[in-house]
C-alpha cells in the first residue's frame, strides 16, 4: 500500500500522514464520526503532493488529488491552519509567500525589457527569496546566448501554490492575472526556473479555463538552454571541479511534467558523463520535502524528508547534487547542512552558467541563499 | 483517576525518558489512522458509532535496549504492550483491545549486516519487506519472501504470523527463511536464539515466536536467508478439466521432487472469470499457473517433467501469458477493487492447509458451509490453491456478501457465524485454522477448539513467559 513510498511515512513512520491515513480520517469526517480539528487538519497538510505513492500503486490511486480536494474543503470550512492562511495572505498581498514582493525583475529586466521580447522569463514565487543565484545564472545565460528576453516586474503568482494549499478560487484568479500579463507581452516562448509555475501553465491553466495566447512555447530553463546548446556553439565548458555529480528529479518537473532528459543532458555535456542516478529516479524519484510549500508549513518534516531521499544516492555518494527546482535545492541544502555533509547542491542553470562563464561560478552554500 | 489520565499526567514522563519525547504519539488522529488494518470488522466499524479500541499511547522504540526498558515499564505498571509492524494484518492482531501502549516497531528499520558468504542478512523487524528486497536486488540477491503485502508489511510481522509469500512452494514460510532472532521477553530479558536453526542443541526455542503474534515477546532483530537472483523465471498456464484433476496434478508434481516456485490452482468460479476475461474462452475447468526459477537448464528440465504430469491429467497448456501477467501484477491482489474489501461488502479470507488426503474434502465442506449455510444472504465462495508442499497444500478461500443486515450487531454476528462455519469446516476435516494470516482476534476463540486440552501447553508457556500478562493480551485465544 502507500506506506512504502510515502515521503511523510518514510520520514516519520506515522500512519496519519499517508494517503491511507488521510483516507481514514476523511472517511470519519465524512461519516460524522469526527469533526475537523487542528490535529486532523495538520495531518492533511503534511504531504508534499508529489504523487510518489501512485508510482507503485496497483490502482494508480490519485492520492495527491484526494489530499488537495481535502484541503479545498478545509479552506472552505475555514479550518486552514494559521501558517497556511499566512502564506495565502502573503501571496495575496505581495505575490510571494514570504511577506515581501519580488524586486529582481526591476533590476534585471532583461535585454529586451519592455521592447517586444521574444522570451519571457518567469521566476516563480520562491526563487528570488530563496535562491537569487539561480535567477542571476539564468539571466547571465540568456544574455550569453543573445536571447531577446524580458522578466516582469510584479509578476503575478501562477496560482499553483494557492491551489496546492486549498485556495482554489484564489488560484484561478491569480492565474488569470498572470495570463493577462503574458498576453500583453506577446512572447513566443516562456521560460521558467520554477517547475511548479511550469506545471500551472501547462496543466492547471487549461483545467481552470485560463487561456494563454496560442502557440507559446512553455519551457523549463533546462529545456530551453539545452535547445540553445544544440542550436549554437556556446564555447567550451569549464571543468566543474568535481567528479561525482548526481541529479535529482523534482516531482513537478519529472513525474508530473515528464521532463527527465534535458537536465541530465546538460550535466552530461558539461562533465562528459551521465549524472549519478538515485536508486529511485525519474518517475519514481523521492521527494525533496519542498512540495506544497512544506518548507514553510512543516520545515522540520520537509528537511527530514529530504534527508531520507538523499539516502538514495548510491555509495560512495555525490560531491554535487544538481536539481531543477529552487525549492528542492533549498530543502536539500538544509538537509545536507543538518548532517554537516560535504555535498553541495546547485541548480542546473547555475551549473551551466558556471561551466560557460566560470568567472560567475557559484558553489552551493549550505542552507542559506546562494550568491 | 482513569488510567489514561494517570498515564498522561505521570507515566508519560517515564516513557519520554525511555524512547524520547519525539517517539511518543498520543494524538487521536494517529490512533485513528492506525486503528484500521485489513480486517473487515475494523473497516466496517469505521463508519459506525462503535469506536475501535485505542491505546493510551503509541511509542516508537529504536533499539533492543529501549524495548527492554519499555517492557519493564509495562510490567511495573501492569500496562499491556501491543507490538505492531506494518499494520497490514486481517485478523485484528494489533488492536489494543485491553488498552495499553502500541509498540510500533517501524522505526527499527535498519539493514544491519549483509553476509554474502553465508547468504544471510541481519535486519531490524520494522523494515518494510519491499525496501529490503530492493536493497538485496541491487546486490544481486532476493529474500524470495514476496507476499502480496510486501509494500506495507515488515519482517517482524511476518515472523509474528509465520507468514508465507507467493514463492513458498519452493522457499517455504518464515520459519524456513529465518535463521536467528533476538526477542525481548515479556519480563524484559533478552533471548537471542542460536546462530543456526537446524541443530541438536536442545529444542529450537526460536520457533516458539513464529506465529506467536507478539504474545510471547517482541522481536527486535532477525537474521534472514537470502538467495541469488535466479538466472531465469518461467511461467505457464494450464487448463485442467476440474479441481480434482488439478489437485492431483499438483500433488504429483510436488511428491515427485520437482521444485516449482509457484503453483496456483483456481477453482471453477475463479477459472470462469480468468478464462472469460483473459482468453475469451467459454470453457470450464480449473486453471493452474505454474512457475519455476533457477538455472535455465534445470528450469527447462523441471518444466518438461511437470508439464508431462499436467498433460497426463488432461491439462492443456494455454501458454505463458496469463501466468506471467499474474507474476508481473502479483501485488495487485492485495488491493482488489475498493468495493471488494471496503464497506459495504462483507468478506474474509479463510486460508487453511491440510494433507492431500483431506484438502479436497475441506474445500467442498467449506464451500457448502458458505453457499448453502448462508444462502439467504447470497453468500459467494471462491478459492485458489497456492503454497504447495510434498505433504499437502493450502487453499485460499474467500467468502463475500454484497448485502447484509444494517444493524451493527446483526452484521457482526453474521460475520462471526460465517467465519466460524468456515473454520470448523477446516478443523473438523483435518485442516487448521489458518495457513499464514494468523489468528489475532478473528479466530482466537477457536484455538482451544482445535487444540483441545493440548492448548494448556500454550497457556502454560504464556503464563510462564508473561506472568503479568502484558504482552498483547487477549490474542491467540490465550485469554485476558
Amino acid at each position: 500500500m502507500c506506506r512504502y513510498r510515502n515521503p511523510g511515512f518514510i520520514a516519520t513512520k506515522l500512519e496519519s500522514v499517508t494517503p491511507h491515513g488521510h483516507g481514514i480520517l476523511l472517511s470519519e469526517i465524512d461519516s460524522g464520526k469526527r469533526k475537523w480539528s487542528a490535529e486532523i487538519v495538520d495531518k492533511i497538510y503534511q504531504s508534499p503532493l508529489g504523487g510518489e505513492c501512485r508510482q507503485d500503486c496497483a490502482y494508480n490511486w490519485p492520492e495527491d488529488e484526494m489530499t488537495r480536494h481535502a484541503r479545498a474543503e478545509i479552506v472552505n470550512v475555514q479550518w486552514a491552519p494559521q501558517v497556511v492562511r499566512g502564506i495565502a495572505e502573503s501571496i495575496r498581498t505581495y505575490g510571494t509567500p514570504f511577506g515581501e514582493r519580488n524586486g529582481w525583475a526591476k533590476a534585471h529586466g532583461g535585454s529586451s525589457a519592455g521592447k517586444g521580447a521574444e522570451v519571457l522569463f518567469l521566476s516563480g514565487d520562491a526563487a528570488e527569496h530563496l535562491q537569487p543565484g539561480i535567477l542571476n545564472a539564468v539571466s547571465g545565460l540568456l544574455d550569453l546566448f543573445g536571447v531577446r528576453w524580458a522578466a516582469m516586474e510584479n509578476e503575478s503568482p501562477s496560482g499553483a501554490t494557492l491551489f496546492d494549499l486549498g485556495f482554489v478560487e484564489e488560484a484561478r484568479r491569480a492565474a488569470s492575472r498572470l495570463a493577462d500579463q503574458i498576453s500583453r507581452r506577446k512572447p513566443t516562448t516562456i521560460v521558467t526556473t520554477c517547475p511548479h509555475t511550469l506545471r500551472a501553465l501547462r496543466e492547471f491553466f487549461p483545467q481552470w479555463g485560463v487561456e494563454l495566447p496560442r502557440g507559446i512555447d512553455l519551457l523549463h530553463t533546462s529545456e530551453f538552454f539545452l535547445r540553445l546548446l544544440k542550436e549554437q556553439a556556446a564555447g567550451s565548458f569549464a571543468d566543474p571541479g568535481v567528479d561525482r555529480i548526481a541529479y535529482h528529479d523534482c516531482a513537478e518537473l519529472g513525474r508530473k511534467l515528464g521532463v527527465f532528459q534535458p537536465p541530465r543532458e546538460i550535466v552530461s555535456r558539461i562533465t562528459g558523463k551521465a549524472p549519478i542516478e538515485f536508486h529511485r529516479c525519474r518517475e519514481k524519484s523521492g521527494s525533496s520535502g519542498a512540495g506544497s510549500s512544506m518548507f514553510l508549513t512543516h520545515p522540520q518534516l520537509s528537511v527530514r524528508i529530504a534527508q531520507k531521499t538523499l539516502e538514495g544516492i548510491p555509495e560512495p555518494g555525490a560531491e554535487l547534487l544538481v536539481t531543477g527546482c529552487p525549492t528542492c535545492k533549498t530543502t536539500f541544502q538544509r538537509a545536507l547542512e543538518a548532517t554537516q555533509s560535504a555535498t553541495g547542491v546547485i541548480d542546473v542553470s547555475e551549473l551551466l552558467a558556471g561551466a560557460l562563464m566560470p568567472q560567475t561560478r557559484t558553489r552551493s552554500s549550505k542552507g542559506g541563499k546562494s550568491q | 483517576m482513569a488510567k489514561t489520565e494517570f498515564l498522561e499526567k505521570y507515566l508519560l514522563y517515564e516513557l519520554e525518558d525511555i524512547v524520547g519525547e519525539e517517539n511518543i504519539v498520543i494524538d487521536r488522529a494517529e490512533m485513528d489512522a492506525q486503528s484500521l488494518d485489513v480486517w473487515w470488522v475494523t473497516r466496517f466499524l469505521l463508519s459506525k458509532e462503535t469506536e475501535i479500541p485505542k491505546p493510551l499511547a503509541i511509542v516508537f522504540p529504536r533499539s533492543t535496549q529501549e524495548v527492554v526498558r519499555l517492557v519493564k515499564f509495562a510490567n511495573e505498571h501492569r500496562i499491556p504492550l501491543i507490538p505492531r509492524g506494518g499494520g497490514a494484518g486481517d485478523v485484528g492482531g494489533a488492536l489494543p483491545i485491553n488498552g495499553g501502549i502500541v509498540v510500533d516497531m517501524m522505526k527499527m528499520d535498519k539493514i544491519v549486516a549483509l553476509n554474502e558468504r553465508s547468504l544471510t542478512v541481519r535486519v531490524q523487524p520494522g523494515i518494510i519487506q519491499n525496501d529490503l528486497e530492493e536493497y538485496l536486488n541491487r546486490k544481486g540477491y532476493t529474500t524470495n519472501h514476496l507476499p502480496a503485502s510486501i509494500m506495507t508489511s515488515a519482517v517482524g510481522g511476518f515472523i509474528g504470523t509465520n507468514g508465507t509469500g507467493v514463492l513458498s512452494s519452493r522457499y517455504g514460510k518464515m520459519t524456513d527463511l529465518v535463521h536467528q532472532i533476538t526477542v525481548v521477553l515479556p519480563t524484559g530479558r533478552v533471548f537471542e536464539s542460536l546462530p543456526v536453526s537446524r541443530h541438536s542443541t536442545g529444542p529450537d526455542y526460536s520457533r516458539l515466536f513464529f506465529g506467536a503474534e507478539g504474545t510471547f515477546g517482541i522481536v527486535t532483530e532477525a537474521v534472514c536467508k537470502i538467495f541469488p537472483l535466479p538466472e531465469t523465471r518461467s511461467f505457464a498456464t494450464f487448463l485442467l478439466p476440474g479441481l480434482s484433476e488439478g489437485i492431483e496434478a499438483g500433488r504429483r508434481i510436488m511428491v515427485t521432487g520437482l521444485n516449482p516456485s509457484v503453483m496456483r490452482l483456481y477453482d471453477e468460479k475463479d477459472t470462469n472469470h480468468i478464462l472469460k476475461d483473459q482468453f475469451g474462452l467459454k470453457e470450464s475447468g480449473s486453471v493452474l499457473l505454474i512457475g519455476f526459477d533457477g538455472y535455465r537448464k534445470i528450469v527447462k528440465a523441471q518444466e518438461e517433467v511437470a508439464y508431462g504430469i499436467l498433460e497426463s491429467r488432461a491439462g492443456r497448456n494455454l501458454g505463458e501469458q496469463t501466468a506471467r501477467a499474474w507474476w508481473e501484477d502479483r501485488y495487485k491482489s492485495y488491493y482488489p477493487p475498493n468495493d471488494y474489501i471496503y464497506y459495504p461488502w462483507m468478506m474474509a479470507v479463510m486460508d487453511t492447509v491440510a494433507p492431500y488426503e483431506d484438502i479436497e474434502r475441506i474445500y467442498a465442506e467449506m464451500k457448502m458451509a458458505v453457499e448453502e449455510g448462508f444462502k439467504e444472504h447470497q453468500a459467494e465462495f471462491h478459492a485458489h490453491f497456492s503454497h504447495w508442499y510434498d505433504w499437502g497444500t493450502s487453499f485460499y478461500p474467500s467468502f463475500l456478501l454484497k448485502s447484509y443486515p444494517e444493524d451493527e450487531a446483526e452484521a457482526l454476528r453474521l460475520y462471526t457465524r460465517i467465519v466460524t462455519a468456515c473454520a470448523r469446516a477446516a478443523i473438523h476435516h483435518g485442516g487448521v485454522l489458518n495457513e499464514h494470516h494468523g489468528i489475532g482476534l478473528r479466530l482466537g476463540s477457536m484455538m482451544k477448539e482445535i487444540y483441545g486440552d493440548g492448548y494448556e501447553l500454550a497457556q502454560t508457556i504464556k503464563r510462564s513467559l508473561d506472568p503479568c500478562n502484558i504482552m498483547n493480551p487477549g490474542k491467540l485465544g490465550l485469554g485476558d
